[in-house]
């Protein structure tokens, strides 16, 4: 097994002391950090998040094996830095307004950047205007809008007329989710993407900065 | 009015027989539920007051059974944001560690009373039973005292220090719900404890065996023991675990259904004559649809089981806030059409 697999493993098994020690020696092996990234690190919680899509893993292990990935990330950091690597793009996340619920969204969050997309967490209950403002600052080319209830849900079709009015529609994609959110209710709204799951939308979100 | 007859409706259902009329299920009402239901105006804040207006709205709207919370058995949390109407389940973490655990004040439970169950029995008309619940289930208590992500670290880290929290918060409402069974007008217990989400369990099914699942059928046992019956809520996605729930638990009925998830026509189907289906009509298609849409869906419903039996006609999880009252008359105009609303 090379030392990419290994890390790979180690990180579907949420070893985070395990990943950053293998880190630092494929380090100190010479590989470049591209490799280490891509065929340790986002191989792995790939390899996470089709288990979880299959549900013959649960959030808990999702978490620690993000957990796991951000102890590599951050031996790694550096040396990406010196290579030049770049996140594939960014994205904004957050939970709608009136709406304080995080889980979905954390996990979401966590799985997009497995897949090496730089995520802005606004956090919950965001206003639209900070949304649009967010995208605007960091030239986010999608928007991941999170919302537990009937109640809050309409927030998610704020924020794509916020986002209208501010006249920037077209320059970002709007993804939804949550658990009253179909994909009716995302068609009704106009969205551009609606997934079942966390790691669906994690492939989606990289399918729109690699399409 | 429709007479209240919990053995001849109610408890058939969860016996999966057919009623003897149609029957339905609701585990919470939303406050303006209650009042408008009951036609009550509360003469004091006290829980004798609201125990009685609910018993009235029961009453009312059709029910054989009326949900009473035995007392106020408390877990020690951290306080939601105020002002807010949703929270976030990481909220919490009194229980970080071994050192938190050891600071963390279990309540006592020779100080729990009872005296709901009293109460409720003074207003109680004949033929109407209590349902006995949970100050929230074991898995939402254990994540309000530790904070979901906490926990899901501290499953991974320190099993030995979950398995001690789940056994201090399981070991006692195990004990409290037990404790309701010796009361004549508690016809059933229910376990509610939210445990799921759209697309899984909220921690794997390995651990709710271990760490939810033993006090659950425990329970079960001592309520089928004293001749009573047991349901359970919870919201989420049981696809691969469904089974246990009648199976090895031992539950009677299961209550909460979404469409996202299973619409309860096809959870009927599947589990008819294995465990009762209680309720089951989306919350979000009754907040969405016309009252035609809903009446039709329900009446619907009870077609499909009136042969089999097994099933009792309710909102998918609970009459909340801000659901539209006529949408949920429009339900209960179903099963008893000449409703009073005051």
């Amino acid at each position: 097994m090379s030392i990419t697999e290994e890390i790979s493993e180690k990180l579907q098994k949420g070893k985070a002391k395990d990943v950053s020690a293998l880190v630092e020696q494929a380090m100190q092996e010479g590989i470049p950090a591209s490799v280490i990234l891509n065929e340790g690190l986002i191989s792995g919680m790939n390899a996470v998040g089709e288990k979880f899509k299959r549900n013959e893993v649960f959030v808990p292990e999702v978490l620690v094996a993000a957990r796991a990935m951000n102890a590599g990330l951050k031996i790694l950091r550096p040396a990406m830095q010196s290579e030049g690597i770049k996140p594939l793009g960014k994205a904004v996340i957050c939970t709608v307004k009136g709406d304080m619920h995080d889980i979905g969204k954390n996990l979401v969050k966590m799985m997009i950047e497995g897949q090496g997309i730089e995520c802005i967490d606004l956090g919950v209950d965001v206003d639209p205007q900070r949304i649009v403002d967010a995208v605007i600052e960091n030239d986010a080319k999608v928007v991941c809008l999170s919302a537990l209830l009937t109640t809050t849900m309409m927030g998610q079709k704020d924020v794509i007329e916020a986002l209208k009015a501010a006249g920037i529609r077209d320059k970002v994609k709007v993804m939804v989710g949550g658990a009253p959110v179909t994909q009716q209710f995302a068609d009704e709204i106009g969205a551009d993407c609606y997934t079942l799951d966390a790691a669906s939308a994690a492939e989606a979100a990289k399918a729109f900065f690699t399409e | 009015m429709r007479e209240p007859d919990f053995e001849r409706n109610l408890a058939k259902v969860l016996k999966k027989e057919k009623p003897e009329n149609p029957t339905l299920f609701e585990f919470l009402l939303s406050e303006k539920a209650e009042e408008v239901l009951s036609g009550y105006r509360l003469k004091s804040d006290s829980e004798e007051e609201r125990i009685k207006r609910r018993i009235y709205a029961c009453l009312n709207a059709g029910y054989d059974f009326v949900p009473v919370l035995p007392s106020g058995l408390l877990f020690e949390q951290s306080s939601h944001q105020s002002g807010k109407e949703t929270y976030s389940l990481n909220e919490g973490g009194l229980i970080t560690d071994r050192e938190s655990y050891e600071k963390y004040k279990w309540p006592d439970m020779e100080a729990v009373s009872y005296r709901y169950l009293e109460v409720a029995k003074k207003y109680l008309p004949d033929g109407m039973k209590v349902l006995s619940y949970f100050p929230n289930g074991i898995l939402e208590n254990v994540i309000g005292i530790c904070g979901y992500e906490n926990l899901c670290f501290m499953l991974a880290d320190d099993r030995e220090l979950a398995t001690e929290i789940f056994r201090q918060v399981g070991s006692r409402l195990e004990k409290y719900l037990k404790n309701t069974l010796d009361f004549d007008c508690v016809g059933m217990t229910f376990c509610n404890d939210d445990r799921g989400f759209k697309q899984s369990t909220m921690i794997s099914h390995n651990d709710l065996r271990e760490f939810v699942y033993p006090y659950y059928r425990e329970t079960a046992r001592a309520t089928h023991e004293k001749g009573k019956y047991i349901g359970m809520h919870s919201c989420g996605n049981f696809d691969g675990i469904f089974e246990e729930l009648y199976g090895v638990i031992g539950f009677d009925g299961k209550h909460s259904y979404e469409d996202v998830i299973m619409p309860v026509e096809e959870a009927y189907e599947k589990y008819k004559g294995k465990i009762a289906v209680l309720g089951g009509i989306d919350v979000d298609f009754i907040c969405r649809h016309s009252e035609k849409e809903i009446a039709d869906r329900c009446r619907h419903m009870l077609e499909i089981s009136e042969n089999y039996g097994g099933y009792a006609l309710g909102t998918g999880n609970s009459v909340t806030r801000y659901m539209p009252l006529e949408k949920y008359f429009a339900l209960l105009k179903v099963v008893n059409p000449d409703l009073k609303i005051n």
